[in-house]
């Protein structure tokens, strides 16, 4: 039996798709059997991101209303995975043409056949979001440093209490160490302490990012960039949940005092 | 003389002037967040309201169309208020008040103000 994860985050533009993206291809190259929903209906983007556009015959609206025989026509298998599938959100519909029952049977049925399922969320608190949160029993929660992205969160952070999914998991994309340093940017322990959920991860804001996207090439799997790095490191505490090694590493900048004055004077020396 | 003035310059956006921007945010963040955390539905409203006039209806004759009853927010917390005129003292409620009077130290003077501290922050029993 799978587990399903949706990526949700309240706020839009913060990076669920990329980040959906990103985990089904890591855990695919995990050698797990993976399927992503992209529950954006009416703002197709995953199959975009993963370079699968060109691939698209029928959609998840075609699936739950049985216009196919079964999830299996829809599903479009990966360029480079044979274990990573995508089930595309509908681009001419809207999002009152899915109910959150059909969405639990949908992950149900899945959960039977693929280890992980992943829900890309669309931004919003209205229908879209019900939908995509009713078949996943965990939540991952998208943010960015930035007041408005963190406020949104704490609302999300309180909807999904209220549908008792229970508290998600963080993680703080976009982070740029050296506006953190300088104190222009909220800190990893800043935004935790406000949101108070238990850090994920932490992807740093990276133009390998913007290149993957254009290429439809995941960024998990560039082994050089850091942002790669980052997505590693949260599958693996996906992986093994109880692996204390795995923590999330503080590589927000907060440096210390003693490593700013080393770097200081090395400089001043130079 | 100039290398060092920039160096200066350069410690200066590392240790202080900036720090304001992140902690303006966190500050401002935490203070939006109670507000937002604290909303209380007109409809919980209305059953709060409907069953403290029965509570106190018991023992005092209210003057109902006077009676107020809102949400007020301050800074940092969130009170309901309530202002409930009373008309007279019941029976019932002089009986119950004397039978109490001796253990808690009633206080059963006109105008009844009622006022609770809400303060919600989810952080605490989340
Ligand atoms: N860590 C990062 N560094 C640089 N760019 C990023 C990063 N994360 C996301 N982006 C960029 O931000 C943009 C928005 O990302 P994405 O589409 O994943 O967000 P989203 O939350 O799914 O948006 P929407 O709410 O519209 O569905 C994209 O252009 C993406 O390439
Ligand atoms: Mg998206």
């Amino acid at each position: 039996m799978g587990k399903a994860f949706v990526i949700t985050s309240g706020k839009g533009g913060v990076g669920k798709t990329t980040c959906t993206a990103n985990l089904g291809a890591g855990f695919a190259s995990m050698g797990k059997k993976v399927i992503l929903i992209d529950a954006d209906i009416g703002l197709r983007n995953l199959d975009l991101v993963l370079g699968l556009e060109n691939r698209i015959v029928f959609d998840l609206v075609d699936v739950v209303e049985g216009k196919c025989r079964s999830f299996r026509q829809a599903m479009i298998k990966d360029k480079r995975f044979d274990n990573l599938y995508l089930i595309p959100a509908s681009q001419s519909r809207d999002k009152e043409a899915v109910t959150p029952e059909q969405m639990r049977d949908l992950c149900d049925t899945l959960k039977q056949e693929f280890d992980y399922v992943l829900i890309d969320c669309p931004a919003g608190i209205e229908h879209g979001f019900k939908n995509a949160i009713a078949g996943a029993e965990e939540a991952i929660l998208v943010t960015t440093p930035e007041v408005s992205a963190v406020r949104d969160a704490d609302r999300i952070i309180g909807l999904l209490e209220a549908e008792e999914k229970g508290a998600p998991r963080l993680i703080l994309n976009r982070v740029r160490k050296d506006m953190v340093r300088k104190g222009q940017m909220m800190s990893i322990d800043d935004v935790q302490e406000i949101l108070n959920v238990k850090l994920l991860g932490i992807v740093p804001e990276d133009e390998a990012i913007v290149v993957s996207s254009n290429k439809g090439e995941p960024v998990v799997l560039n082994e050089t960039s850091k942002a790669g790095k980052a997505y590693r490191e949260i599958l693996q505490r996906l992986e093994s949940p109880s692996d204390l090694s795995l923590l999330p590493s503080m590589t927000d900048g907060s440096e210390g005092l003693i490593g700013r004055l080393f770097r200081f004077f090395a400089k001043a020396e130079a | 003389m100039l290398g060092l003035l920039r160096k200066i310059d350069f410690l200066k956006s590392w240790f202080g002037d900036e720090v304001s921007a992140a902690a303006r945010a966190k500050e401002r963040l935490r203070i939006v967040l109670i507000q937002d955390q604290s909303s209380i539905s007109p409809d919980l409203l209305e059953v709060l309201r409907e069953e403290m006039i029965g509570v106190v209806s018991r023992y005092l004759e209210i003057d109902l169309p006077h009676l107020e009853m809102g949400i007020e927010r301050k800074e940092e917390s969130i009170a309901l208020a309530a202002t409930i005129p009373i008309v007279r003292i019941r029976q019932e409620g002089r009986a119950l008040l004397a039978e109490t009077a001796t253990e808690t130290n009633s206080n059963n003077n006109g105008m009844g103000k009622m006022e609770r501290r809400h303060r919600r922050s989810r952080r605490h029993y989340r």
